[in-house]
């Protein structure tokens, strides 16, 4: 297990990104725009549900790549080097996230019903305390807030691993280190907050504790599927050429498979406690989203999500596989999109599902501009943290 | 690079001047011959178990009357103890599962008597459902099974899923301790005067012979076992929690509880093995073996659990506010303000508030202070079981009739007779088993063989 091969890595540099790459981004966002902004013409509720989908979702993914980056650091993980940087890129998405919140913010008369009490039918046990919590003000601050400390934290871990690419000082990893331990218990009840307040809150009537573990769940799981598929590129297109392998994508592989089975497990407590405890008050929720036609989204949820990662990445060949991890990674990250859309979607729509081109979309418009941010990161910096104390390690990494 | 690297790195594990024969010779030493201080534990032990053999008996005699359950108040000490031991055994399976699979090495030195710790604190807490039954030599009508009177289990309920999920537990637990136990057994047996001694050891060994087949089998046998235990550490409490969430109770229905209970049962676990460990390196002098690098590492997971129950007691006392529900709302402000507010206050307290201490490391590395918040950590987890159980019963829907309750003697002598229960067991095996996994410390050693070094520490790293 000790012997070395790679004695020294050199610096890969940072990203070329195609020039294609980047048209082909700026040309999502462009169409993100225009299918937002014709959306609020036709439908405005609609349109704001679609944008809430897209921020929430890429949202996730920033948030993951903060998650995975402070995870690093704080077990002081040794094969996750090579894949810090990218994972930084993700985080680095925080920033823009904040900026679309603030567009969010505009829709949130539309989107939630508890912004128009009097209109809405906001029944008497809601109205006593809840209103002084859930309305426009206050939830703009605090989530503004909530937002805000993400991005500080993101900012100064990526300013260390960049700091370290010049200085390769090993203090900063002991810095950052010290930052992440800090950083969970911030991230739990933040990211609680913020899911309850964004997703929880648009059916304001129904709660459930294990709302915010639910989402992270599939945060971390969509986010490692994003990872691996990001990772596979750039060792595809050279840029990680001879640094990431096989051993890497087996321990993504590991996380995947583990939070397959994680977000089964949180979902199903979720629903079976609901279920066997019957209480009209909470069971709506579900009924809404298992009645078809959006059962067939629950169900795929339960396959996308569950089923067929589990078997796909039970065995050590799959992990290993660059083919079979991109296909669970696909099929994760539609089983997260269309997860999300069920919680986001009935609320506007409880009949049936409505997806057209305003979703899509609005959909890829995020994607876009999410793309775009991460490759800008990638394409600044060298896609490695290459002086990282711990890089030899990572890449001799053999298991 | 490897200057850099120095800041980072962990020492080796064990102190390198350790050789395979001194851990062979320092581990079985208590096992050849026992110390005075083993002898008083013992006793000690034994005093507690006869004090709850006579409550037990009593109650047995004379029927669970005799404790202070009255109505609304049907359930209290007897299921607070099956839940609270319950989840001390949770730490065994996470260490010799779940930090299997993350590669976690220091884990070598504490596994096998964690896993120990396990079974016996499975074992206890399932004396409690056996004598909550009044009726215990009934007990076996609680397994399904075909009779003439058609009868069957209620399927439906969450204490019936208990039965298989605690007895399942029980039973992967024991064949992974066991299997892990077997080339330590073949090295007690290969080292033993005693012909008894010799005959008893080479069984249970299987004719171990320690060959490269023998240990190939092993690893990949254990590398299944990890991967088979590793649901049931979610498994296990969440079939617990289920005995109070799928009731309307408030307080008791609420969707976190399966992570919760999982996450506070790896807690308790984690602060019980803490204080076993603590007095077993001192009884047997195996400081280098369990060292301050290991006990950290614990007290860090201890700390990581601490802030996962934290955050559900923020997390329900907040959705409580939330939701809006008149009862909800209630149920946690007479938690933390009605007449069980101090239970309540001693569970956060010990939970959550004492184990902030370890965000220092010098309290991580502090044998006193890690003891006495394991000893905080222990009392807050039993209170937590309390709370939960007897808050939410006291003051049901119904005013006319909220009760309060009380312990009676019998309740408390079964409770001090568990913790006897479950020491006996233990002190037995720390007599008479290697409480080191010997093969996998010496897996960890960085001079295994005693010549020169010329190995690097890399061994360390996972």
């Amino acid at each position: 297990m000790s012997e070395i091969h790679i004695t020294s890595v050199k610096n890969p540099g940072p990203l070329k990104v195609p020039a294609r790459t980047n048209q082909i981004l700026f040309g999502l966002g462009a169409v993100g725009i225009i299918a937002f902004l014709a959306g609020l013409r036709v439908d405005a509720p609609r349109a704001w549900s679609a944008w809430l989908l897209g921020y929430a979702f890429f949202l996730f993914w920033g948030l993951c790549g903060l998650f995975f980056t402070a995870l690093h650091h704080a077990t002081g993980a040794m094969w996750s080097t090579v894949v810090r940087r990218i994972s930084e890129g993700m985080a680095s998405y925080l920033p823009v996230a904040a900026v679309l919140f603030l567009v969010l913010l505009m829709g949130s008369g539309k989107l939630y019903a508890w912004a128009h009490p009097e209109t809405a039918h906001i029944e008497p046990p809601l109205g006593t305390g809840k209103l002084g919590y859930l309305n426009i003000v206050f939830f703009s601050v605090r989530n503004l807030i909530l937002l805000g400390i993400w991005v500080l934290f993101a900012l100064i871990l990526i300013k260390n691993s960049l700091k370290q690419d010049e200085t390769g000082d090993a203090r900063l990893s002991q810095k950052s280190a010290k930052l992440s331990v800090v950083f969970f218990p911030v991230f739990g009840i933040t990211f609680t907050l913020a899911v309850f307040d964004t997703i929880m809150s648009l059916e304001p009537h129904w709660y459930s504790t294990i709302f915010g573990v639910y989402c992270f769940a599939g945060l971390f799981q969509s986010g490692m599927a994003f990872l691996a598929i990001l990772a596979i590129w750039l060792k595809r297109r050279g840029a990680l050429e001879g640094i990431f392998n096989a051993n890497h994508l087996q321990d993504i592989g590991n996380f995947m498979f583990a939070f397959a089975v994680f977000s089964a497990y949180i979902g199903f407590s979720q629903y079976m406690l609901i279920w066997y405890g019957n209480m009209p008050e909470e069971t709506f929720y579900l009924i809404k989203r298992k009645v078809w036609p959006w059962g067939y989204i629950f169900l795929s949820v339960v396959f996308l999500r569950f089923f067929i990662p589990f078997f796909m990445l039970m065995g050590r060949d799959g992990k290993r596989s660059e083919k079979v991890m991109l296909t669970a990674a696909a099929i994760i990250i539609l089983g997260e999109f269309l997860d999300l859309y069920l919680l986001i979607g009935p609320v506007i729509s409880p009949q049936k599902p409505v997806f057209g081109w305003m979703e899509l979309g609005t959909f890829l418009g995020f994607a876009g501009v999410f793309g775009w941010t991460v490759f800008r990161f990638l394409g600044k910096h060298s896609v490695l943290a290459h002086r990282d104390p711990h890089l030899l390690a990572s890449v001799n990494w053999k298991q | 690079m490897s200057v850099e690297a120095d800041v980072l790195s962990n020492p080796p594990l064990i102190p390198p001047r350790i050789t395979m024969a001194d851990v062979t010779a320092d581990v079985l030493r208590p096992i050849e011959k026992p110390g005075k201080l083993w002898y008083l534990g013992m006793s000690i032990s034994l005093a507690a178990l006869l004090f709850g053999v006579w409550a037990v008996a009593m109650q047995q005699i004379h029927g669970v009357g005799v404790w202070g359950l009255r109505n609304p108040v049907m359930w209290a000490f007897d299921i607070t103890n099956f839940v609270f031991w319950i989840g001390i055994g949770h730490a065994g399976t996470l260490i010799s599962a779940i930090l299997f699979l993350l590669r976690q090495r220091w884990r070598t030195s504490i596994n096998r008597s964690a896993e120990a710790m396990t079974i016996f604190a499975v074992m206890t807490a399932g004396l409690f459902p056996l004598i909550h039954l009044g009726r215990t030599w009934y007990a076996y009508w609680l397994i399904p099974y075909p009779n003439e009177r058609l009868l069957w289990v209620n399927f439906r309920s969450p204490l019936l899923w208990d039965v298989f999920a605690v007895s399942t537990y029980l039973t992967i637990s024991l064949c992974f301790w066991y299997q892990g136990l077997v080339p330590d057994l073949a090295s007690v047996r290969d080292r033993t005067t005693s012909k008894l001694k010799k005959l008893i050891f080479g069984i249970f060994s299987l004719g171990w012979t320690g060959s490269a087949r023998d240990w190939n089998h092993y690893e990949k046998a254990y590398l299944l076992l990890a991967a088979l235990s590793t649901p049931l550490v979610l498994s296990v409490h969440s079939i617990v929690s289920f005995d109070f969430a799928v009731s309307l109770l408030p307080g008791w229905h609420t969707t976190i509880f399966p992570p919760y209970f999982v996450a506070g049962a790896i807690f308790s676990g984690f602060a019980m093995a803490m204080t076993l460990l603590v007095v077993l390196r001192r009884v047997f002098r195996l400081e280098e073996y369990i060292g301050i690098y290991h006990l950290e590492m614990m007290n860090k997971i201890i700390l990581v659990t601490s802030w996962m129950v934290g955050y559900a007691y923020m997390t329900e006392a907040f959705t409580a506010w939330y939701s809006e529900n008149p009862y909800e709302r209630f149920t946690f402000w007479n938690r933390a303000f009605g007449p069980f507010a101090w239970a309540y206050w001693i569970m956060v307290t010990c939970n959550f508030f004492i184990p902030q201490l370890f965000w220092f490391q010098r309290a991580r590395r502090h044998i006193l202070t890690m003891f006495i918040v394991s000893i905080f950590v222990n009392i807050g987890m039993w209170f937590e079981r309390f709370t939960i159980i007897v808050t939410s019963l006291h003051r049901d829907f119904l005013p006319a009739s909220w009760d309060t309750y009380a312990p009676t003697i019998y309740e408390i002598g079964m409770t001090v007779g568990s913790f006897g229960f479950f020491m006996t067991f233990f002190f037995l095996f720390a007599r008479f088993l290697p409480s080191l996994s010997l093969a996998e410390v010496k897996g960890v050693l960085v001079n295994p063989s005693g010549k020169k070094a010329h190995q690097p520490a890399e061994a360390v790293h996972g």
